[in-house]
C-alpha cells in the first residue's frame, strides 16, 4: 500500500517536472534578445547606457543608443521606444529610425529597447503573445518580442517595502511593483534598483550629451480616452509640441496635445522635464490588445489592431469623441506611422522654432505608404 | 453561434462534468475546463498561459496558508475559547449584544484569511456549541455560521473576490476597507439578530456556562491574546507608518503571530495541528490556481471580451438583475470564479455609474454570497456538518438573510457615487 502511494507520488512529480521542462522552453525563448538591423550606413556611432551609468554594465538593461550625427552642428533629439515593452508601436518607430534615418543637420539619438528586461516576460492573466513576426517580400522573417510594462522580477527582485526616490513618487503597499516601471522612476537613482539605474542613465545621457528634446513612445488601450493619440508635453515643451501636433493634424493624422500633470511623478515628461534642460514629450498611440475587452489574442489582433468589440463600444459612445476606432482598426503600421510622424514633426518644429540649432532628418518612409503597404515593406531583411 | 460563446460553454461544461460527474476537485475541473477551452479555440495546450494563470495568485495563496496556520495556533492554544468565554460571561444579560459579538468571532477567521471555509471550520466550530446552548435550534445555528462565515470572507482586510475583481481591471486593492465594512457588518448583525434573537431573549447563564471553558482564561491570563494583538499591531503599523516600519507582508505577519502563539497558551503538537489545517486549506489554494488558469484562457480566447461586450449590450435594469441572480448562482461553481469571470465585466459595465471601489466592493460582496449555493456551498455544507444537520435544512433559514444581503448589495451599487466617501 505504502509502495503504491510512493509510486503514485513519484509519477505525479515526474509528470509535473516534464510539464515544467516543456513550459520552461517557452519562457526560455522569451529571454532571447531580438536581432536588430544595424546596417544603416548613416549610423555614426553606438553608445551604451552603461556609458552613462557604469552600474548597468553587464546587466540586461545595458542597451544600445544609436547615433546619427550629421556632422553639421545643431540640435540634438533623442527618440526612444520600449519603455513599456508591450507597447510595440513605439519600439517599431525606433526600429524605423534605426533602419532608415539619415540626419542632415544636428544629431539624432535612437534607443529601441529602453527597458530591455521587460521584453523577457509577459503579464499573467493578460493572455499575451510573446512575439510578433513580419514576413518580408524576400521570404525572410523579422521577429520582435512583446513583453510587459514592468522590469522582469528575475532581473530586479524583491520589490522594496517602501520607496521614495527623487522622482517624488512615494511607492508603498500595492503600488510597490511600480519600482519596476521605467516610466514611474525618472530621473532615477545612480546606484538604486535596476529600473532606477536605467532611468538615471537616461537622465545622465540627456545632460551629458546636451539633448535638446526627447520623445518617449507609448501605447494605450482604446479605453484610455485621455491618452490615445495624445502628445503629452512638459510645460517647457508646449510651443514645440503644439507645433508638431498641429502639423500632424494638417497632414490628416488627428491627435491631441496634453500638458504633463504637475504630480505625474516619475513619468518621463515630468521627471526628465523638471530635471534636465531637454524639452520632454511622450506620445501614445492606440493598441486595442492592451485593453480588457478585446477578442481572442493572436498575432493578427496584435498586428492588425482590428477589434469588433472596441468598435462597437466606440460606436455606442463609451469612449467619447477624442479619437476614432475605424472598421479597419489600428494596425501596427498605422500606429508606427503615427509615432514616426509625430517624431518627425517634432524634429521639423524644433528646426523651425530654434533656427540656431538646426536639425533635419531624411530617409524615413512615407507615413501613408507605410500604412498602405505595411511594415513588411519598410523593415529591412536580416538576410 | 459565436466561437467565443462555444469556447465559454465548453469551458463551463467540462468544468461541471469534471466536478459533478467525475467528482474531480474544483481545481482540477477548472484546469480541465481551461485546457478544453484552449483546444476548442485552436490554441492547442498553451502551457505558457496555463503556467502564468496557475501562479498569478501566489501572493494570495501564501496569505491564506499562513493565516490558516495562525488560526490553528490560536484555536489550539485556547485563545479563541477564552475569548468566547469572556464575551458570553460579560454579555449574557444583553443577548442581542452577545449574539453580535459571537457573530464577529465567527467572522474573524474569514476576515483575515478571506476564506469562509476557514471561518466555519475554526471559529464556527467553537461558537456553534454556545449558540446551541443558548437555545438556538441546530438548523438556525448552521445558518448563522454559514452566513457569518461568508460575511467574514467578504469583510476587510482580506476579501479575495474583491482582489480578483480589482486585479482584472488593474485596480489596486486600496480603499476597500470602508465599503466592505459598510456592507458586511450590517449584513452580519441583521442575520444573527433575525435568526437568533427570538430564541435567546431570556438566557439561562448557568446552563450556558457548562459549555464554556472558563478556566483557560484564568490559567493563562492576558498572554493568551498576545498573538492576536501582535498581528493587529503589525498590520496597522505597516499600513500607518510605511516609511518607518518595513512592510512585512501578511504571510510573515501571520507566521510571526503563529510563532508567538506557540508559547502563550495550551501546549499542543504544532506540526500535527498545522498539517491538519493545511489539509482543509489545500483545496481552496488549488481553486485559486484553477481560477487563474480559467481566466488566463478566457482572456486569451476572447471569451472575457465577449462577456464584457454582451454585458454592455444589456440595459442597466437587466444588468443589475444579472448581478443579483447570476453572480451568486455562479457560486455553485465557485464564488472566486464568479468574481473573476463575471465580477470583472460587471465592474467594467458599471464603471461610469459611480465610485469604482464601492462598486467593486459591492460586487465582491454579492459574489461571496455564492458560497451558500448548492451543490458546492462551501460555507453552508461545512456549517451543516458542524451542527449535525442536512444542508437543505440549514439553507432554508439562510434564504431571507441572503435576499436581504443581495438587496443591500444592490442598494450599494445604485448609491455607489454617494458612498464614495467610504473609500
Amino acid at each position: 500500500m505504502k509502495n503504491n502511494q510512493l509510486i503514485r507520488n513519484v509519477a505525479v512529480l515526474l509528470v509535473a517536472a516534464l510539464i515544467c521542462v516543456v513550459a520552461g522552453s517557452a519562457f526560455w525563448e522569451q529571454q532571447q534578445p531580438d536581432v536588430l538591423y544595424t546596417g544603416n550606413p548613416n549610423i555614426t556611432g553606438v553608445l551604451k547606457l552603461s556609458d552613462y551609468n557604469a552600474n548597468l554594465k553587464g546587466t540586461i538593461n545595458d542597451v544600445d543608443i544609436y547615433v546619427f550625427d550629421s556632422g553639421v552642428p545643431g540640435g540634438k533629439a533623442f527618440i526612444y521606444g520600449g519603455t513599456h515593452t508591450n507597447e510595440v508601436g513605439s519600439m517599431l518607430n525606433a526600429v524605423t529610425y534605426l533602419e532608415n534615418a539619415k540626419c542632415e543637420a544636428g544629431t539624432i539619438y535612437v534607443m529601441v529597447h529602453a527597458n530591455n528586461s521587460g521584453y523577457t516576460h509577459t503579464q499573467p492573466l493578460r493572455g499575451q503573445i510573446g512575439k510578433m513576426t513580419f514576413d518580408l517580400p524576400d521570404g525572410t522573417v523579422r521577429e520582435f518580442h512583446v513583453g510587459t510594462r514592468l522590469t522582469n522580477p528575475i532581473h530586479q527582485w524583491p520589490d522594496p517595502n517602501y520607496r521614495f526616490n527623487p522622482s517624488g513618487r512615494e511607492l508603498k503597499h500595492d503600488e510597490l511593483a511600480e519600482i519596476r516601471n521605467l516610466n514611474r522612476n525618472h530621473p532615477g537613482v545612480q546606484d538604486g534598483y535596476l529600473t532606477e539605474q536605467t532611468c538615471w542613465a537616461i537622465y545622465n545621457f540627456i545632460n551629458t550629451e546636451g539633448i535638446d528634446f526627447i520623445l518617449d513612445g507609448h501605447e494605450a488601450g482604446a479605453e484610455s480616452t485621455t491618452l490615445v493619440n495624445t502628445l503629452v508635453v512638459h510645460e517647457n515643451a508646449v510651443p514645440l509640441g503644439s507645433t508638431a501636433v498641429m502639423n500632424c493634424v494638417i497632414n490628416n493624422l488627428p491627435m491631441r496635445l496634453e500638458f504633463s500633470g504637475q504630480t505625474s511623478y516619475g513619468l518621463s515628461h515630468r521627471g526628465l522635464g523638471d530635471n534636465t534642460n531637454a524639452l520632454c514629450t511622450l506620445f501614445e498611440s492606440c493598441n486595442p490588445v492592451m485593453g480588457g475587452y478585446h477578442e481572442k489574442i493572436d498575432e493578427a489582433l496584435f498586428k492588425d489592431g482590428i477589434s469588433g468589440n472596441y468598435r462597437a463600444m466606440w460606436e455606442a459612445g463609451l469612449f467619447g469623441n477624442n479619437y476614432e476606432i475605424p472598421e479597419e482598426g489600428w494596425p501596427i503600421e498605422k500606429r508606427t506611422a503615427y509615432h514616426m510622424s509625430i517624431s518627425k514633426e517634432l524634429i521639423n518644429a524644433f528646426d523651425t522654432l530654434y533656427p540656431d540649432k538646426p536639425i533635419k532628418v531624411s530617409g524615413l518612409p512615407d507615413a501613408n505608404e507605410m500604412i498602405e503597404k505595411g511594415l513588411e515593406y519598410t523593415l529591412k531583411s536580416l538576410g | 453561434m459565436e466561437i467565443e460563446l462555444i469556447v465559454f460553454l465548453v469551458m463551463l461544461g467540462v468544468f461541471l462534468l469534471g466536478n459533478f460527474l467525475f467528482k474531480l476537485p474544483v481545481s482540477l475541473s477548472m484546469a480541465a475546463g481551461a485546457v478544453a477551452g484552449a483546444l476548442v479555440a485552436g490554441e492547442g495546450i498553451p502551457l505558457r498561459h496555463l503556467f502564468e494563470g496557475t501562479f498569478v495568485y501566489m501572493d494570495t495563496i501564501l496569505i491564506i496558508s499562513t493565516a490558516m496556520v495562525f488560526m490553528t495556533v490560536i484555536q489550539e492554544s485556547g485563545a479563541l475559547e477564552a475569548l468566547n468565554a469572556v464575551i458570553v460571561s460579560k454579555f449574557y444579560k444583553v443577548p442581542a449584544v452577545l449574539l453580535v459579538l459571537l457573530m464577529f468571532i465567527i467572522m474573524f477567521p474569514g476576515m483575515i484569511t478571506g476564506s469562509s471555509t476557514a471561518a466555519v471550520l475554526s471559529a464556527g466550530a467553537i461558537v456553534a456549541p454556545i449558540l446551541l446552548q443558548m437555545g438556538i435550534p441546530a438548523p438556525q445555528t448552521g445558518a448563522i455560521l454559514a452566513i457569518g462565515a461568508i460575511m467574514g470572507m467578504a469583510a476587510p482586510p482580506v476579501n479575495i473576490p474583491a482582489m480578483l475583481i480589482g486585479g482584472g481591471v488593474d485596480m489596486p486593492y486600496i480603499g476597500f476597507e470602508g465599503p466592505l465594512a459598510f456592507l458586511t457588518i450590517p449584513g452580519a448583525i441583521f442575520t444573527v439578530l433575525f435568526i437568533g434573537l427570538r430564541y435567546c431573549k431570556n438566557l439561562d447563564y448557568e446552563k450556558i456556562k457548562g459549555g464554556l471553558d472558563l478556566e483557560i482564561g484564568k490559567k493563562y491570563g492576558i498572554k493568551l491574546y498576545i498573538p492576536i494583538v501582535v498581528i493587529v499591531v503589525l498590520m496597522v503599523a505597516c499600513r500607518m507608518l510605511p516609511n518607518l516600519i518595513p512592510n512585512l507582508g501578511m504571510p510573515l505577519i501571520f507566521m510571526i503571530g503563529s510563532a508567538v502563539g506557540l508559547f502563550t497558551g495550551k501546549r499542543f503538537n504544532a506540526v500535527k495541528a498545522i498539517r491538519e489545517a493545511m489539509k482543509t486549506t489545500v483545496p481552496v489554494l488549488g481553486k485559486l490556481m484553477g481560477v487563474g488558469m480559467f481566466i488566463q484562457i478566457m482572456t486569451l480566447t476572447g471569451v472575457r471580451g465577449y462577456i464584457v461586450i454582451n454585458c454592455f449590450g444589456f440595459g442597466l435594469v437587466v444588468l443589475y438583475a444579472a448581478i443579483c441572480i447570476v453572480m451568486p448562482a455562479f457560486g455553485a461553481v465557485s464564488s472566486y470564479g464568479a468574481a473573476s469571470v463575471l465580477g470583472v465585466p460587471f465592474l467594467l459595465a458599471l464603471l461610469d455609474t459611480g465610485d469604482q471601489v464601492v462598486i467593486a466592493a459591492a460586487l465582491s460582496f454579492i459574489c461571496s454570497l455564492g458560497d451558500l449555493m448548492p451543490p458546492t456551498a462551501l460555507a453552508g455544507n461545512y456549517a451543516a456538518q458542524i451542527v449535525g444537520e442536512k444542508y437543505s435544512k440549514v439553507l432554508r433559514y439562510c434564504v431571507i438573510p441572503f435576499i436581504v444581503c443581495v438587496l443591500f448589495g444592490l442598494f450599494t451599487l445604485l448609491k455607489s457615487r454617494s458612498l464614495g466617501f467610504l473609500t
